[in-house]
């Protein structure tokens, strides 16, 4: 009986370890509180925790977080009062990503070179084919896209209707199966302002704090395209 | 008759600077952000030794700076000379060295130093391995954030064994404290020290191959301090630097001015508010004597919008021929608004010091006080199109000196004459120049000219108008005494009108193109102009200068070479006509994981124009060398420099004076450990040298074998390091051996505060004459506090 026990405890451990995942991303730089869900296990993310798939991620009041994926392929900034779930598939060399936001709002820098990167809401697929933009998605399923660079592809997934959404424009998918496309008129101060908390590589800022000869100090700030 | 006194005379110059060899080994690349040190080796007659210049520019820019050391400031056969630290996109420097001995100057480079300078190129970017992915980039970390360490290697998962994984920070293995996740590793710190933090992750592939990373930098702010907290931006440094030394020697008159202590401040303070911003620079040393010129350097400026102005010492600029290169003490001021500027300079060039006293009637010369007064108005912008005028006056004033000290009055029945020990000049240069700049300044070209009055003795004041015209047979429309102020006109005035022996000029052209640095210059200096208020000038000479500078394939084979003529007597008032016509070529092939590879050659030829030559030199020098980084040990990285040089100077006249050949190799070795933080510094010369000319000499060798151990403890905050120095030379007096040991350690107790001390023991034992020689004993401190 002992034997069976240990031999049923060596194949559960043996099973843990193979199943266990690799992590897919890292908290880069947070603030307030942020509950990370992992399986039945809940605890408070920090700065450097490694993230794996099927994570879900749930945003209190004034706070944020970075996320950044292992492969260097998007970074993705998580608001306040967000719920999200982390997931990515290995394709070759590429890792493509997806997220499921179930409410809240999140910010997305994307190298698409790297992989896909798919943004779920309860009513929306949008995928991102360029670089930057907003996704926000409310109580009722309702989906704001808002592309500031290059263009995300969104579709309606009750109604099944596409819309590509360049860079200037907003796109509205409802939960009744309408997808409305039109010039992003302003946007959320608090938004703009958030980008500013990136950290300076992932806004393509280079800032480099030189010496003089004479020990004054000079700031070069290049912005890289 | 007059053939023999010129070969004498070359005979005796030739001798006495064969007595003292200076050499130099230029570093294969400068360090990025950080100074870097040059090394002067003089072997020989140290005692004929004067003063040493080193001038050093910025590739690119016209103006040599420099740096002067006198006798009593150079106490060991190896003088060290420091280039600033240098960012891109700046390329490098160029720079030589003078070298005054009695009544002689040797450079380096031998020849045509100005246009034919050392050059040494920024180092290029960190070699990238490739297939790691720093997560957070972000290397500026705030003093209350926590410091993060997060690599994925993602695209090397397949690759790495990641068991084998090393983590290593400031050279430190930190692997236990970091978490590894594959591909994911991160460490992290909470509160962080403030200070500067290296990375690097180390591991071995499936296969067996070791791999690093590259090397990733972070800044960890510091907490706020008091300065941090003032209502205006402060920043700057103070520097201690002081030298005990103690020389043991059996020749009391050799040691006297070695067994000098001595001790410096330097203080630099930067501050800004808004639009006013403020800057000082003290320089206190305790070589300051009211008997030598200044040691000493307090510069205060002052900057608002539209002017700046700046108190004592400062090196203003109006150009090559007017105002360049010179310490003026005084005050100078710059006021400028748009496209217009106006800027103005007064002060003193030299300060008086008296002679000295040798019997109550014999004195040596002293020096005058030397005023000068500079302005100059410019018109356009730096970016485009800019034309300047202006004029510049230097005068001696008499008064400040005694008059024993310039004149010496003979007073006795027989003898009634005076003899002029030193004269006080006159000089004022009226110039204007003209530049333009296209294509964000990568093209410009521009000239300057500029035209002078010089008065090389005014002890006996301004002439009255008739004196002039009977002195000098000419006619002139006004009364010299009415111009006395501008300029005392008497018989030694040069010239009294105007002409083509009086001006300088110069054209030039700069222009980026293709990856190509291209240099143009064409420059004439007649006979009689001067300046006091510049630089050196070589009088009556033609000097024409083409140098092109090509980096290819990414920075990885740079290419140099030029042509530099220079040819005088314009006047044609001397009896022979000289030229030197000197070229080169230099490259540097480096290949990234390949072995680097430098050639070069210089070949120069110094000709008169008689029918049978008196002057007719040539000389070459070939220069090859190589090196590689490797890993020659299971736990250490080697960089092997090897280079050789292969000389020839040659006296091609009837009386072949000298016919020197010099070969020289030397190899170098930089070690540095990777267990350890510890790294090696070993280096070994071998120079051999004859001269099979008239006064040749047989085979001369110069040896050097030098060992450079530094440790690093605590976390880089305190580096104990160790060096040991033979040098054995040949020469008039055979066999002589220095010897140089020095231990010491660099303390970095805080992250803006660096001490520096060290035990020096210098050696020089003299075969032939045991009576020259000495041991110095030196306590060396450098304290640095940066803020």
């Amino acid at each position: 009986m002992k034997q069976i026990l240990l031999i049923a405890g060596l194949v559960i451990l043996v099973s843990t370890f193979c199943l266990a995942e690799s992590p897919v991303a890292l908290t880069l730089r947070m603030k307030g509180d942020i509950l990370l869900i992992r399986g039945d296990d809940e605890s408070s993310l920090s700065e450097g925790t490694p993230l794996i798939n099927q994570d879900i991620l749930n945003s209190q009041d004034d706070s944020f977080a970075f996320i950044k994926f292992i492969d260097d392929g998007a970074t993705l900034r998580l608001f306040a009062n967000t719920i999200l779930t982390i997931n990515t598939e290995r394709e070759e060399e590429k890792l493509n990503k997806s997220s499921f936001l179930r409410i809240g709002n999140v910010f997305l820098n994307v190298n698409s070179r790297r992989g896909n990167y798919e943004i779920e809401t309860p009513t929306t697929v949008a995928s991102v084919k360029g670089t930057e933009g907003f996704v926000e998605a409310e109580d009722d399923g309702t989906t704001y896209v808002v592309t500031l660079k290059s263009v995300f592809e969104v579709e309606n997934t009750i109604s099944g209707r596409k819309a590509d959404v360049p860079a200037g424009y907003t796109c509205k998918s409802s939960p009744n199966g309408e997808l409305e496309v039109y010039q992003t008129e302003e946007i959320n101060e608090e938004w703009l302002e958030a980008i500013e908390d990136m950290p300076e590589s992932e806004r393509n800022l280079l800032k480099i704090e030189l010496l003089n000869q004479e020990d004054e100090r000079r700031t070069i700030e290049i912005e890289l395209e | 008759m007059k053939y023999v006194l010129i070969l004498l005379l070359l005979g005796s110059i030739y001798t006495l600077y064969a007595d003292l060899i200076p050499q130099h080994f230029p570093p294969v690349e400068l360090n990025r952000g950080t100074e870097t040190i040059l090394q002067l080796n003089l072997t020989g007659e140290i005692e004929s030794l004067e003063e040493i210049i080193f001038h050093y520019r910025e590739i690119g820019k016209q103006e040599y700076k420099e740096v002067s050391r006198d006798r009593s400031e150079i106490r060991t056969q190896d003088i060290h000379f420091r280039l600033p630290r240098i960012y891109p996109p700046a390329n490098g420097y160029e720079y030589f060295f003078s070298i005054r001995i009695i009544s002689e100057t040797l450079t380096l480079p031998e020849y045509q130093p100005h246009n034919n300078p050392y050059r040494i190129f920024i180092s290029t970017a960190a070699q990238s391995m490739g297939g790691f992915i720093l997560l957070n980039p972000d290397t500026n970390v705030g003093a209350d954030d926590d410091l993060v360490f997060a690599l994925s290697f993602y695209n090397l998962e397949k690759v790495i064994d990641a068991s084998t994984i090393r983590i290593l920070k400031n050279g430190m293995d930190i692997t236990r404290l970091a978490t590894i996740s594959s591909p994911l590793l991160v460490y992290t710190e909470s509160q962080p020290r403030a200070g500067n933090f290296s990375f690097q992750v180390k591991a071995v592939t499936t296969d067996g191959k070791p791999i690093e990373s590259p090397i990733w930098r972070y800044t960890v702010a510091s907490k706020p301090t008091i300065i941090d907290q003032l209502p205006f931006d402060l920043s700057g440094s103070a520097v201690f630097t002081s030298n005990l030394r103690n020389v043991s020697s059996d020749n009391s008159s050799s040691s006297l001015d070695r067994d000098r202590n001595d001790a410096s401040l330097r203080l630099n303070v930067n501050t800004r508010h808004d639009w006013l911003s403020f800057r000082s620079r003290l320089y206190l040393s305790s070589l300051e004597s009211s008997s030598k010129q200044p040691v000493n350097r307090y510069s205060f400026g002052f900057s608002v919008p539209y002017f700046n102005l700046n108190l004592l010492d400062s090196s203003p600029n109006y150009g090559t021929y007017l105002l360049s290169n010179k310490n003026v003490r005084g005050i100078s001021a710059d006021l400028h608004y748009n496209y217009l500027s106006f800027k103005t300079t007064y002060g003193h060039l030299a300060r008086a010091v008296d002679g000295k006293t040798i019997t109550d009637s014999t004195f040596t010369p002293g020096t005058f006080q030397r005023y000068t007064f500079a302005s100059k108005l410019d018109i356009g912008s730096d970016n485009l199109f800019k034309f300047g005028i202006g004029f510049a006056k230097s005068k001696d004033r008499m008064d400040t000196l005694a008059e024993e000290y310039y004149l010496e009055r003979h007073i006795t029945e027989a003898d009634t004459s005076t003899t002029v020990l030193i004269s006080p000049k006159d000089n004022i240069v009226v110039g204007s120049d003209v530049r333009l700049a296209l294509d964000n300044q990568r093209f410009v070209m521009g000239a300057e000219i500029a035209t002078s009055l010089y008065n090389n003795n005014i002890i006996d004041g301004v002439m009255d108008l008739d004196e002039i015209e009977e002195y000098f047979d000419v006619e002139l429309p006004f009364d010299p005494s009415s111009v006395h102020n501008i300029i005392i006109i008497n018989r030694n005035i040069e010239p009294i009108l105007p002409n083509r022996g009086s001006i300088a000029y110069r054209l030039y052209l700069n222009w980026f193109i293709a990856g190509n640095f291209l240099n143009l210059s064409y420059s004439e200096v007649g006979a009689s102009f001067r300046s006091l208020s510049s630089g050196y000038l070589q009088n009556d000479a033609r000097i024409i200068n083409l140098s092109d500078n090509v980096s290819l394939f990414n920075n990885q084979l740079i290419l140099d070479a030029g042509i530099n003529f220079v040819r005088d007597n314009l006047s044609d008032q001397k009896l022979t006509t000289t030229s030197n016509t000197n070229w080169y070529l230099q490259s540097m092939l480096r290949l990234r994981n390949y072995p680097y590879m430098r050639m070069g050659y210089n070949a120069n030829t110094f000709t008169d124009d008689l029918d049978t030559p008196v002057i007719d030199q040539s000389a070459g020098t070939f220069n090859i060398g190589t090196g590689y980084q490797f890993d020659n040990l299971p736990f250490s990285t080697a960089l092997v420099d090897l280079s050789m040089n292969i000389s020839s100077n040659r006296d091609r006249s009837q009386t072949e004076i000298f016919d020197l050949s010099r070969n020289s190799l030397q190899l170098s070795i930089h070690n540095t450990m990777r267990e350890i933080p510890l790294t090696t510094r070993f280096s070994v010369t071998n120079t051999q040298h004859k001269d099979n000319g008239f006064n040749g000499f047989d085979s001369r060798y110069y040896r050097s074998f030098s060992l450079r151990n530094q440790y690093s403890l605590f976390e880089h905050r305190v580096r104990p390091f160790f060096n040991i120095r033979f040098n054995t030379f040949s020469g008039d007096q055979d066999s002589q051996l220095s010897t140089f040991y020095e231990l010491g350690t660099t303390y970095t107790p805080l992250p803006r505060t660096t001490i520096n001390t060290s035990l020096e023991l210098s050696d020089y034992n003299n075969r032939d004459f045991t009576e020259n020689d000495y041991s110095i004993f030196t306590w060396k401190v450098n304290i640095a506090q940066r803020f």
